[in-house]
């Protein structure tokens, strides 16, 4: 298992809430770990919306811009 | 979708990423290659979903789920990627809305059987179906989402916390602060009045200046 999945399987096992705010570039993500929450959400209506002013549609356009992969 | 997980994993490299999936975007080898792009930029989970793909258009946005069959093929596809690729699977089922509690907390179940590690499931309407749901997850850890519309029953934090819920996710709250904030920058810059701003000294934290800086000074180009 990569570091990452271990880390957040360990985390998951605590009897506590996690609090995961979603996010849509590099700058809400930075911010997320500035305050200090130990997990995040790469939020697809998000990205969708901070990159293209888009709702989350799975519009051929939007996967030609490189939504999919 | 996957340079979006690779720019926010670049970007955050502490927090761990749980990457939306959504429905995969086609077949099986679909879910799985999707799986591959976002483990390999550095996810620790992804979440996949059971609603149809494409979605079905003239529907008003409704949350409409394939069959239970494919669902659960979906979802042996995706945790067979997951483990090849050592991350976490979120299976999220959106069956509650179009076919009912007891449709939607079976796919839970089948869910859990085919290997899924955290499970979601979409728009609980009542506070009974919470703990049903989070006890048909077997132990797995559940998460619940909180709805900007207020269209589902959403107890707030404490609660979930007392009933067992481990993650809950907010998935709006950056980006509705955000686009009031540019709103009101904006109107600043048409003769009203402006809204306060970070400081030179916030946005250098921000886009983390000190750590390029000491990088920098390490490299003196030779004169």
């Amino acid at each position: 298992m990569r570091p990452q999945a271990a880390a957040l399987k360990t985390l998951l096992d605590e009897p506590r809430l996690q609090v995961m705010p979603g996010c849509g570039d590099g700058m809400g993500a930075r911010l997320i770990e500035e305050a200090g929450f130990r997990t995040g959400f790469v939020s697809g209506s998000s990205v969708s919306a901070m990159r293209l002013a888009m709702p989350d549609m799975e519009s051929g356009e939007f996967q030609r811009n490189g939504r999919c992969r | 979708m996957a340079d979006a997980v690779e720019s926010c994993v670049a970007a955050a490299p502490n927090v761990l990423w749980l990457a939306d999936g959504d429905t995969g975007h086609g077949n099986a080898l679909a879910v799985q290659k999707l799986i591959h792009a976002y483990g390999r930029r550095g996810a620790a989970a992804v979440l996949i979903e059971d609603k149809f793909w494409p979605r079905p258009l003239g529907r008003q946005g409704a949350k409409l789920v394939v069959e239970r069959e494919p669902a659960i093929l979906r979802c042996r596809a995706a945790v067979e990627a997951c483990r090849d690729e050592g991350i976490l699977l979120l299976a999220r089922t959106d069956a509650r809305v179009s076919r009912g509690f007891d449709e939607a907390l079976a796919r839970i179940r089948e869910f859990v059987a085919a290997g899924a590690d955290i499970l979601f499931l979409d728009s609980p309407q009542s506070e009974e179906e919470m703990p049903t749901f989070i006890e048909a997850c077997g132990g797995k850890p559940a998460l619940a989402v909180t709805s900007p519309a207020g269209k589902h029953f959403m107890p707030a934090d404490a609660e979930l916390e007392r009933i067992g819920i481990r993650i809950v996710v907010y998935p709006q709250d950056i980006l509705a602060a955000s686009v009031r904030a540019m709103r009101k920058a904006l109107t600043g810059l048409k003769g009203g009045s402006k809204p306060p701003m970070a400081t030179p000294a916030e946005l250098a934290t921000a886009i983390r200046v000190g750590e390029y800086l000491s990088q920098d000074s390490r490299w003196p180009d030779p004169s």
